[in-house]
């Protein structure tokens, strides 16, 4: 089936509401989605798209703020690849991926496209709000909460052969476990009774060490190293 | 102690028949040839002369014969000697040492040992130039071609023999790679299949999930509301079901002797209140502070429990009404506690009592379900559940467990009920 998730599809770029592009090959769910985020009103869903390459040139043409994406789009450009070409034309994207109960391989590729979370397309309107709010925002490890047992589910996680593994201080571990298991940066700051601006602070530091672009890439490089390992 | 007897017997008997077996596979039929053969000194008229000196040299001549695929390379050396010790004082008399040094050469062919194979001929040619110049029986260009013919045959079997076990050998590793590699390739196989299925089946999960979310967003009628919310239920809890099945394929255990109660409880809590909400029907789920881990059967209990509460809410509970389904743990001691479920709806009559299954899993539980109605007239369900802790093996945190489970009992009466009832309407019929 094909069609417009809805009667209210409003790309106008003066609106304050979020913008954004919904992408899976399957119309049902690009409806579902698009009509949980119309339906809390501070959301402009663009047309949705189905493949991997109208959404490269969709995003392209409107610049949305925020994009939702399927990882496997048979036949044609996967989702991990049009993450890729998206970041390429602004690094500064901000890209969600679709995820299923049980992920497949493509979650983790997505996410060292670029992609900075993952949520579930049979979440409820709610958490699919939540996400797409918290995404546009800004990184927050909130956004990370069952990002760790989704990889390990996915069984994409071997490591690059070139990557060593970096030695990491005691406080730096717990800082990592407690990015792996989504806690809010606020909930980490109370725990470990420092300031938000220290623990953003030790988050970028670890970000370094772990070579990774971002807080999502930080969670894979802690499975990868066995640093973390979801109950 | 007889057993034991055996057992020490039968084991020296299977130690000496593999000694005597041997690594290769061409080694059982050489030692039985060179047995035969070194047997043959039993035979009437072996000995030429009744010398004991002779005698004892020709049956050290027919051992070393024997033992040769044992011991190639010794036999080589002493046999040389022995052949060189024996032309001596019995220089017309037939050698049997270089039979032995012979065989031993071949031996050493078979086992593609060339330096032993070449101190071996180089051995009887020592011997066979002895012979000559001591004009002895073997010696001359009768002995050379004698001997040299016997070198020649032996070694080539021996050449022959250990081609064949190379060949053998070979086949063996190569079918030992391909079962490797069949084991392999299966596996992967497996894994792809493996993962492509639940990845095709978690697809077309959300994929009906969202069509419900789409028809209850559409749908008006009441009675197609509650059955999109039931069938939201269904399809959640068998979205949960495929990542348990999926999250076991990657842990690589199939059974666990424990379960994580408290973080099972909020995922299914989670997934009945996306099933609800996707039908349509508000239902809240507060899950307290459960026990961190539990048996296996209670948790298929507990679980169970959940979701027939949340089903008769959701039949039950009057549209556009808010319901609510907590559950929590009350301890009492140490090693015992009580779990307690409990629903609250706006409906459109009152329970006279309680849901039939349900309380009869919770009397088979040894706990209870009791119905009834809140100050603000709303229906309220309640179960209960009593516990027990055990230890754990491994000193962790205790497991909660059943205190009673005569739920498969109670299953099987409930048929018999069910049967008896029929049987009694049928009956009462046919009166009318």
């Amino acid at each position: 089936m094909s069609g417009s998730a809805g009667s209210e599809i409003d790309s106008s770029p003066a609106d304050e509401r979020i913008v954004v592009l919904v992408v899976d090959d399957d119309s049902w769910t690009t409806r579902a989605v698009a009509a949980a985020l119309l339906d809390d009103g501070g959301f402009s869903v663009l047309e949705p798209q189905h493949s991997g390459e109208d959404a490269v040139e969709a995003f392209d043409r409107h610049r949305p703020d925020l994009v939702l994406m399927d990882v496997n789009m048979h036949p044609g450009m996967s989702g991990v690849d049009a993450a890729r070409e998206i970041m390429c034309l602004d690094p500064e994207a901000t890209i969600v991926v679709l995820t299923t109960v049980s992920p497949g391989p493509g979650i983790t590729r997505a996410l060292e496209a670029g992609a900075i979370a993952a949520v579930n397309k049979s979440a409820t309107d709610a958490e699919l709000v939540r996400v797409a709010r918290a995404a546009v925002a800004g990184e927050s490890p909130a956004l990370l909460r069952s990002l760790a047992e989704d990889i390990m589910i996915s069984g994409d996680i071997a490591a690059d052969g070139s990557r060593t593994v970096p030695a990491l201080t005691p406080s730096e571990k717990l800082l990592l476990r407690q990015i792996c298991e989504g806690m809010d940066y606020s909930e980490i700051a109370e725990q470990q009774v420092v300031s938000v601006y220290t623990v953003k602070s030790h988050a970028r530091n670890l970000r370094i060490k772990l070579d990774a672009k971002n807080l999502a890439q930080v969670v894979i490089r802690a499975i990868q190293h066995k640093f973390y390992v979801p109950e | 102690m007889a057993s034991a007897a055996d057992d020490g017997t039968m084991s020296a008997l299977n130690r000496l028949w593999l000694v005597f077996r041997g690594p290769r596979f061409v080694d059982l039929p050489m030692r039985l040839l060179a047995l035969i053969m070194g047997l043959t000194v039993l035979i009437p008229g072996s000995f030429e002369i009744a010398e004991p000196r002779y005698m004892v040299l020709l049956v050290c001549a027919y051992a070393l014969l024997i033992l040769s695929p044992f011991f190639p390379l010794a036999t080589v050396f002493v046999s040389t000697g022995l052949s060189l010790v024996f032309v001596v004082p019995y220089p017309d008399l037939e050698n049997m040492f270089p039979e032995s040094l012979i065989f031993a050469t071949a031996v050493l062919f078979s086992q593609r040992r060339w330096v032993g194979s070449a101190i071996a001929t180089v051995g009887l040619l020592a011997y066979l130039i002895t012979c000559t110049e001591l004009a002895a029986y073997d010696g001359g260009i009768a002995g050379f071609i004698d001997f040299g013919y016997g070198w020649v045959t032996y070694s080539l079997i021996g050449l022959a023999a250990g081609i064949v076990e190379l060949r053998i050998q070979r086949e063996i590793h190569r079918r030992e790679r391909a079962a490797v590699e069949h084991q392999q390739a299966v596996e992967s196989l497996r894994a792809r299949f493996t993962s492509d299925m639940h990845d095709t089946i978690s697809n077309s999960l959300a994929t009906e999930g969202a069509i419900i979310k789409a028809l209850a967003r559409g749908s008006r009628d009441l009675g197609t509301n509650r059955q999109l919310a039931e069938l939201s239920l269904v399809n959640t809890e068998a979205s949960k079901r495929l990542r348990q099945l999926v999250t076991q394929l990657s842990d690589g255990d199939e059974l666990q002797p424990r379960i994580r109660l408290q973080a099972e409880a909020k995922a299914l809590a989670t997934s009945i209140e996306n099933g609800s909400a996707a039908g349509g029907v508000a239902l809240t789920l507060t899950v307290g502070t459960l026990p961190r881990y539990a048996s296996p059967v209670l948790g298929a209990h507990f679980t169970a429990i959940m979701r027939e509460l949340a089903t008769n809410v959701i039949r039950h509970s009057l549209p556009g009404t808010e319901s609510s389904l907590t559950v929590n743990v009350d301890r009492e001691g140490s090693d015992a506690a009580v779990l307690r479920f409990r629903t609250e709806n706006e409906a459109a009559t009152s329970l006279t009592r309680p849901p039939r299954s349900l309380s009869r899993r919770a009397q088979a539980l040894g706990g209870s379900c009791t119905t009834g109605s809140n100050p603000q007239g709303r229906v309220v369900v309640e179960v209960s559940q009593p516990l027990r802790f055990n230890d754990s093996a491994d000193g962790d945190e205790a497991d909660a467990v059943c205190v009673r489970d005569d739920f498969t009992a109670a299953a099987s009466s409930a048929v018999l009920e069910a049967n008896a009832e029929r049987h009694a309407s049928a009956t009462k019929s046919q009166r009318v």
